[in-house]
């Protein structure tokens, strides 16, 4: 299969548009604020959604956190964020599992050396649990996580903090993956 | 000393807004930050 490609000033087909796979739905540019809240990134378009994230510090390390929200408010309830992972430490090569029910998702430990963290949520826009599943660094070993939020809620958003009061800089994008 | 800041994103817009913290959610952010639980993942050997 070719894939089309456009040029300046060429009506674009919607048959071509429909077929592209991912839309951004949703991004944030951290320029040293401790806390983040994404409204509206999470919608009926779409039922899969991918968020990755680049986060560093300005000075100090913290434990990065997540959680769901709708019309800008978090949900925090205790032990709703369940999770399950294994964890693969280098240079030295040592694993381990962790798992956990907290009241938010923790993914990476980020410093001035910026962290890299990708996860995948299913339907965090309809009234049932939402699944989580994704792979992140931890200063000195990639992770790979998942679990779920199991709330009966329907989601329309992300807020974004961490385990200190730490600026933090870089971004978080947002994107919907088609059916 | 500076107040931490908070930026909210509208993303259907595209219109983000950072404000420094008031002292009401200052604390707020404290006490949330102590009613989270730190990812805890084993240090390889």
């Amino acid at each position: 299969m070719t894939y089309p490609t456009f040029s300046n000033g060429q009506v674009l087909p919607a048959s071509d548009l429909n077929a592209i796979g991912m839309w951004k739905t949703g991004s944030v540019t951290l320029t040293g604020q401790t806390t983040a809240q994404l409204n509206n990134c999470f919608t009926s378009d779409f039922d899969k959604y991918k968020v990755i994230y680049n986060i560093r510090s300005g000075s100090g390390a913290a434990s990065l956190y997540t959680r769901l929200s709708v019309g800008g408010v978090p949900n925090s309830t205790a032990g709703s964020y369940i999770y399950g992972g294994r964890y693969v430490g280098f240079p030295t090569v040592g694993a381990a599992d962790f798992n956990g029910a907290d009241p938010q998702f923790g993914f990476s430990f980020f410093s001035t050396s910026p962290t890299a963290a990708e996860i995948v949520l299913n339907n965090p826009y309809s009234a049932i649990p939402t699944p989580m599943s994704g792979t992140f660094m931890n200063v000195n070993a990639g992770c790979f996580v998942g679990g779920y939020h199991n709330q009966n809620t329907a989601y329309d958003g992300l807020y974004i903090y961490n385990s200190s009061s730490l600026a933090m800089y870089g971004s978080v994008t947002v994107l919907g993956v088609r059916n | 000393m500076k107040k931490p800041t908070k930026i909210v994103v509208d993303c259907l817009t595209g219109i983000a807004e950072t404000t420094e913290m008031t002292d009401e959610e200052v604390a707020e952010y404290e006490e949330m930050v102590a009613n989270s639980q730190p990812l805890i993942v084993p240090s390889p050997e």
